[in-house]
């Protein structure tokens, strides 16, 4: 991987998400769906659950989470997209693994919603743990997996032959 | 049938992608739970370092700071009249207030979270003891990411403390932010410390970690990538 090239698109779509413009006709309308489908999802088996644009509440106890930057699993993405890109592979395998890289990433993201939204309805001080320290990693975690998984199907699929490998030994 | 269960996730040096995520993730609850419950000594060093940097960065605003847990509890010079005026909670009456110059008689603390910019560590050291290579090179890179995470800590504390003068304050106490340090007015200077908060904030707890990992062990993250596990050597202990 060309680690510059990474670096600096990293930087650059960073940049780029932060303009007005672009939270405004792209990231907002994003994070609005992500939220509309993580309530829809919870509506399937939970009458309780209401949602209004980036805010999902519980009815019975009033409380709510909204979906901001940094929730929407969108710097996730943007790592991904960076790895890809700056890999050494074709524009056709860029595109698969970028579309399942993302669905990979949004599922994990949902999943992530869900859970706490019902974490903060049972105790405020888990749901501020699980919030900020655990699925933050979880979902990055989640991005390398998929990269991993990526480049070994785009070796396998190429006539690349792996550099000679040293030993390794295990502790 | 524990034992070879046990064997096969913990101790053999197997490259197959999926065997080596499973051992990553059985190893990341008991070392968040770890780090969480020893949190205030882990971050301790770059809460002493964000002490002795942040009134450099952030001339003129910072009257002391205070270690507490794992926050960097931020003693300011910004006030108000009533406590009412300031955040629940962030308020401190000023010591000096009779006998000194000082307009306000209440001056906002603002507690800092550091621990939302080291979770990046335990996922680090899952993924290094889920390596297979020696313990001292493990060791190695425990080490060399609890010094990465400190500073990635610093950076976080630095610009969630600027972020928070310049756009969560209310406007009266962010216009005697600015006036106590003109450079915040600067609408590049805002922009420099929003991007550091949001890549300190965002990116880089657990993406620099993680490039460490793959650093340290390029060999083993080629072997994942090419599926050549015909090299595997046979194990053994160290």
């Amino acid at each position: 991987m060309n680690k510059l090239k990474f670096v600096v698109l990293l930087l650059l779509m960073f940049a780029i998400e932060w303009l007005p413009v672009v939270r405004e006709y792209l990231i907002t309308p994003f994070t609005e769906h992500l939220a509309a489908i993580s309530a829809a999802l919870l509506k399937l088996f939970d009458s309780d659950v209401s949602s209004s644009g980036i805010v999902i509440s519980s009815l019975s106890t009033g409380q709510s989470v909204a979906i901001l930057a940094g929730c929407n699993g969108v710097e996730a993405m943007i790592c991904l997209t960076a790895a890809i890109l700056a890999y050494p592979s074709s524009w056709k395998q860029r595109i698969i693994g970028l579309l399942l890289g993302y669905c990979a990433i949004q599922v994990l993201n949902i999943l992530r919603i869900i859970s706490l939204f019902y974490l903060l309805q049972w105790n405020q001080h888990w749901f501020e743990i699980a919030h900020l320290y655990v699925w933050q990693g979880l979902i990055f975690l989640d991005v390398l997996i998929v990269f991993i998984v990526w480049m070994r199907w785009v070796n396998k699929g190429s006539s690349i032959v792996p550099p000679q490998l040293p030993m390794l030994n295990h502790g | 049938m524990v034992k070879t269960l046990f064997t096969k996730l913990f101790l053999t040096s197997s490259l197959k992608p999926h065997l080596f995520l499973l051992r990553a993730l059985l190893w990341l609850p008991f070392l968040l739970i770890t780090w969480y419950l020893l949190a205030p000594w882990l971050c301790w060093p770059a809460l002493k370092l964000a002490q002795w940097l942040l009134p450099l960065g952030l001339p003129n605003l910072i009257e002391s700071t205070l270690i507490q847990d794992h926050y960097l509890m931020i003693n300011t010079y910004l006030g108000t009249n009533t406590s009412a005026e300031l955040p629940r909670g962030f308020a401190r009456f000023s010591n000096d207030f009779m006998t000194s110059t000082n307009l306000f008689p209440f001056l906002l603390t603002v507690p800092i979270d550091s621990l939302k910019y080291a979770y990046g560590w335990p996922i680090l050291v899952a993924l290094t003891l889920a390596t297979p290579s020696t313990w001292q090179k493990k060791s190695k890179t425990i080490g060399l990411g609890f010094l990465l995470v400190c500073v990635i800590q610093v950076w976080g504390v630095y610009f969630s403390t600027a972020n928070f003068f310049i756009t969560v304050l209310r406007p009266e106490l962010a216009s005697q932010a600015k006036a106590l340090w003109p450079l915040l007015n600067e609408s590049y200077m805002q922009s420099f410390f929003a991007l550091g908060y949001r890549l300190g904030f965002l990116i880089l707890p657990v993406g620099l970690p993680i490039l460490l990992w793959a650093q340290q062990n390029a060999s083993f993250v080629q072997q994942l990538i090419h599926g050549n596990a015909a090299q595997v050597p046979k194990p053994s202990t160290h």
